[in-house]
């Protein structure tokens, strides 16, 4: 027998006795789906490796939509005792939250289902911190430029204070939050970004730099999305555009609110904007 | 690590990625580059010519990233060809949706020349070991 299955309260666990081929991979997919829908009482499946057995790569091709319909259940998906290999191999793949690597059954016993969250709300600190730590390491990494969150406000309008020249902005929709998000530059502080991620000096914003606007703010956007997405949210795919001109008002056209994040930086000033059309 | 002969095709719709693209591997010596503005523009430039390599972003108008991989790999001359995909979404789903299209290696966004020269020797370790 290539491996056996019982069920344990609410854990699913199938015991291999040889690593998983795509063969036995297809057998246990079958499996978990049948035991699904006759056992309404599991909520979690395991693949116990025993600290021996592994996967073999292409399975990964066969696991990965099972583990994508478990979390459309709510429910959760292990590999349980694996090598110090394979779990590495997994978190770099970035399949750890479809199958989590996990060493003991008691660790699965141990951990709850996340609850549903909450609508969000302008001022949900949870919501907007990942948009924050996006703008943070996306200018760190491809504009290697440290930069400071300074206080939030509300955004008026027409603040003298504030100059934007140029700002890459995405629409957000999901079952929680619709609005729109954009990173607004003076142009000064745009083209020092730019010229730094390029490697070149530019002195003005060309129709190909205006584009680097829509790329920064579409890698914020697929950073905060993921965070967000892994509390739940449901947000989904978008395309950027760009809006350039002499100290331009960015208009949040289904928002009710924009909060405003000024950022500091050697660069000079910048600005996020998060508006909602949160009905809350 | 691929030959500096390698014949590379990057795909991303903004000109600002594939300069950046460009540049990082010129550095690392790879000269034989194309580029391609969207899946759709990448097909048809496959299909006149050979490419030893592809690097495409994934969200894209007209043809996105994984349908030209899904592409590639229906056709006999790129099904084994590696794809690395470029994409600002990392998350588990779209990740698995990529593996099972049979993507190579992915490099999220944002990235540094360093993370895309590791990537890119990740990427030939598999594709030697899977000859």
């Amino acid at each position: 027998m290539r491996y056996t299955k019982e069920v344990l309260g609410q854990v699913l666990i199938f015991s291999v006795n040889s690593s998983v081929s795509p063969e036995i991979a297809k057998e246990i997919s079958d499996d978990i789906n049948k035991e699904i829908l006759e056992n309404k009482k599991i909520e979690k499946v395991a693949i116990d490796l025993k600290n021996q057995y592994t996967i073999d790569s292409s399975v990964f091709r066969i696991l990965s939509p099972v583990g994508v319909s478990l979390r459309k259940q709510s429910k959760l998906f292990y590999i349980l005792n694996p090598t110090a290999q394979l779990s590495a191999f997994i978190k770099e793949m970035g399949l750890a939250s479809l199958m989590k690597p996990i060493d003991s059954l008691q660790e699965i016993n141990a951990e709850t289902k996340a609850a549903p969250p909450a609508n969000a709300t302008v001022f949900d600190v949870n919501f907007i911190n990942p948009f924050i730590q996006g703008v943070i390491t996306t200018m760190k990494i491809q504009c290697d430029l440290e930069c400071t969150p300074l206080k939030s406000t509300l955004k008026k309008q027409l603040d003298p204070s504030i100059q934007v020249d140029i700002a890459g902005l995405i629409g957000i929709t999901s079952k929680t939050f619709t609005g729109s998000v954009s990173i607004c530059f003076p142009e000064k502080t745009f083209l020092s970004a730019m010229s730094t991620m390029m490697g070149e000096e530019f002195l003005e914003v060309t129709s190909e730099l205006q584009e680097g606007a829509a790329e920064f703010i579409n890698v914020i956007f697929g950073q905060a999305k993921k965070v967000l997405n892994e509390q739940g949210h449901t947000i989904e795919k978008a395309l950027p555009s760009v809006i350039h001109g002499k100290n331009v008002d960015v208009k949040h056209t289904t928002a009710k609110f924009v909060i405003l994040i000024p950022f500091a930086s050697a660069a000079g000033p910048f600005y996020l904007e998060i508006g909602t059309g949160d009905k809350s | 690590m691929f030959s500096l002969e390698t014949r590379i095709l990057i795909v991303d719709d903004m000109s600002t990625v594939r300069r950046i693209v460009s540049k990082i591997l010129k550095e690392l010596g790879y000269n034989r580059l194309e580029m391609a503005e969207n899946g759709q523009e990448a097909w048809d430039i496959l299909n006149r010519s050979s490419f030893d390599l592809v690097i495409s972003d994934w969200n894209m108008p007209v043809l996105t990233g994984i349908e030209l991989l899904k592409l590639c790999r229906a056709d006999s001359k790129y099904a084994k060809v590696p794809f690395i995909l470029l994409t600002a979404e990392a998350e588990a789903v779209q990740v698995s949706d990529a593996v099972k299209s049979g993507v190579s290696n992915y490099v999220i966004k944002p990235f540094t020349g360093d993370i895309l020269k590791v990537k890119l020797q990740q990427t030939y370790k598999k594709t030697v070991e899977s000859l």
